[in-house]
């Protein structure tokens, strides 16, 4: 006979994320059933689960503490009845904090942040798990799903380590990381996202696997799975995040809903995602998100192998940030000022570069291109190569331009200028950035350019 | 009672989720194979046949609560009120069982991203019918005005 089932059997149910049941029943044994969002293990014998708007279903367990719960396995769809006791009620702490993450994630996923809000966490005590029905895992879950043995990724978390302590700089490495953690690691779709200067942001600086890299991409602290995990400074993992999605689609709300936002990289099948923060020093640099179509696709060891090439990408970027004397110094050569190179287009064909100071966004031949403080960095480069021929350009004089409005300490300069760079490669833009030497980069103009300046 | 947006959002394929109450007042939660309104105030809830202590602890209490929820957009509606029969479902009763699944596993496939062939075993072979004269009905759509009456009996 086999060993009764636990709640640690039934991790997959709890981090699916199919819609579990409750029900419970008045004094007067009047049944209430609905769905809840999110369930949390608390320890061997305990669940949480999230409560949110549900009246009835305290009202009942004040009369009745029974409840009847159905977990569904969401790779095999197997179910399970627990019988539970409720216990108590959380309004912060621990397990109220892993619930409000998931329940946030959700809220910031179907765009009802308003009204989507965890109340508490009620705690029950499982008294007995029943199997309801016992399927195999879909054969099309099981393809989805792996990625070969923990040794193999072991092996190959080693040689990404290595090939990204080849790079010679964080630009070089993002796109080594992605790519590796990819072909030596299986995770076939990632974001590398940074903190932006106010330290409330994330931008997107890489991107793989997805339809379009998301470069220059923005995400509040707080808001999605890597907004959370960069406030909160710890992972954040989504087993279902597939139905959030679809009832985003479903509402006509897609990723983007402005002309001077770029959409975060993601894709409508995703099912499960992983957002690990980068930290170095004690400070939030980062977060890296992979994703996969698979339910239930990433465990702890993925969190464990995903942490060390963020922790790799953090010490980088902080290692990247000038220190305080770079920041107050004079340029210590002056700009190497070249004649821009001369093209055979006709003025009918140059690009024409529209500036907003109000939002720094800038706009090439009418499509948004990026905004912020990158938007300002490519204004002032342009404008120099305008006004004096400058194509060449040392990172300390950018610094130095008060126009940039970058803050004083934590500029993240360099790594504004690597999104900038990033970003006008994907979109293949007439006007590129090249790095040239250590602190200095070059603009080179595919055709002449014409500049207008808005408030 | 059954206005025309529900009599839709019921047969376009929800999701049933069923609670009862067993003789000694516990709660039991499962799930049901679709929800079909036969008049103003009865609706015929279809029951896996294979689900004896559902179907026991139903037939024992006379009561049972319906939930459906449509999974695009997490519109859920809970029906209550008082079970008037219950028994195997008659052949054309089995047919609206199995078209109003197939509906709900055309729905979860195109979430899902998943064929459709590969939830049809989880429709089951028999049904058995439990008819229910609606004295409530509640909206349980995630939001403020979960668990407020959309009408009652008296509406």
């Amino acid at each position: 006979m086999s060993a009764p089932l636990t709640i640690d059997d039934l991790r997959r149910c709890v981090e699916g994320r199919i819609p579990p049941i409750i029900a419970t029943a008045s004094a007067s044994g009047e049944p209430n059933v609905v769905f809840i969002s999110s369930v949390n293990v608390v320890d061997s014998e305990r669940i949480a689960l999230s409560n949110q708007f549900m009246g009835k279903t305290a009202l009942n367990l004040s009369e009745n503490p029974r409840a009847s719960l159905v977990l569904t396995d969401p790779q095999s769809g197997s179910e399970y009845r627990l019988s539970m006791v409720y216990e108590r009620t959380e309004r912060r702490g621990p397990v109220f904090d892993r619930l409000r993450s998931e329940v946030d994630e959700i809220a910031t996923s179907t765009g009802t942040s308003g009204v989507f809000r965890l109340r508490s966490a009620d705690i029950y005590r499982i008294e007995h798990i029943e199997v309801i029905n016992d399927f195999d895992v879909l054969e099309d879950e099981r393809h989805r799903f792996e990625r070969g043995p923990l040794a193999d990724r072991l092996s190959g978390i080693g040689e990404l380590t290595r090939r990204l302590s080849r790079c010679g700089d964080l630009d070089t490495m993002v796109d080594v990381a992605v790519r590796g953690l990819d072909e030596l690691l299986g995770y076939e779709r990632s974001v590398v996202m940074l903190v932006d200067e106010t330290g409330q942001a994330l931008y997107t600086i890489a991107s793989h696997g997805f339809p379009a890299e998301g470069v220059g991409s923005e995400m509040v602290f707080g808001e999605g799975a890597a907004g959370v995990a960069a406030e909160r400074n710890r992972p954040v993992r989504l087993g279902g995040v597939h139905t959030t999605s679809a009832y985003a689609l479903s509402v006509g709300r897609g990723f983007s809903d402005s002309d001077r936002e770029i959409a975060v990289p993601t894709s409508s099948d995703t099912r499960s995602r992983l957002a690990v923060p980068a930290v170095s020093r004690g400070e939030v640099r980062g977060v890296v998100v992979v994703e996969s179509p698979a339910a239930v696709a990433f465990d702890d060891s993925d969190e464990t192998l995903v942490g060390v090439i963020a922790a790799i990408l953090a010490e980088t970027v902080a290692l990247d940030r000038p220190a305080d004397d770079d920041l107050r110094s004079v340029p210590s050569s002056p700009p190497i000022v070249v004649r821009p190179p001369t093209t055979t287009n006709a003025p009918s064909e140059a690009t024409h570069v529209r500036h907003f100071a109000s939002d720094g966004s800038v706009f090439l031949d009418g499509e948004y291109l990026i905004r912020g403080v990158a938007g300002r960095i490519l204004w002032s480069l342009v404008q120099r190569n305008a006004h004096a021929g400058q194509i060449e350009f040392t990172t300390k004089e950018i610094r130095l331009d008060k126009t940039l409005e970058l803050p004083g300490v934590r500029d993240n300069l360099d790594t504004r200028i690597i999104m900038l760079k990033r970003r006008l490669e994907e979109r293949s833009a007439p006007i590129q950035l090249v790095k040239t030497g250590r602190g200095r980069i070059a603009l080179q103009l595919h055709t002449p350019l014409r500049l207008e300046a808005h408030d | 009672m059954f206005d025309a947006a529900l009599r839709e959002h019921l047969l376009g394929g929800a999701t049933i989720i069923v609670g009862a109450v067993d003789a000694d007042g516990n709660p039991y939660a499962s799930r049901g194979y679709g929800a079909s309104p036969v008049s103003d105030d009865i609706v015929h809830v279809f029951l896996d046949a294979g689900h004896t202590d559902l179907i026991g602890h139903v037939r024992a209490s006379g009561r049972l609560a319906v939930t459906s929820g449509n999974v695009f957009t997490f519109q859920s509606v809970q029906l209550k009120g008082g079970v008037e029969a219950l028994g195997p479902a008659t052949a054309g009763e089995h047919d609206t069982a199995v078209e109003l699944t197939r509906r709900l596993i055309s729905r979860i496939a195109q979430v899902e991203n998943l064929p459709t062939a590969m939830f049809d075993h989880r429709i089951p072979p028999a049904f058995v019918t439990c008819t229910i004269r609606v004295d409530s009905i509640f909206d349980q759509t995630p939001g403020p005005m979960a668990g407020l009456p959309l009408t009652d009996g008296s509406q």
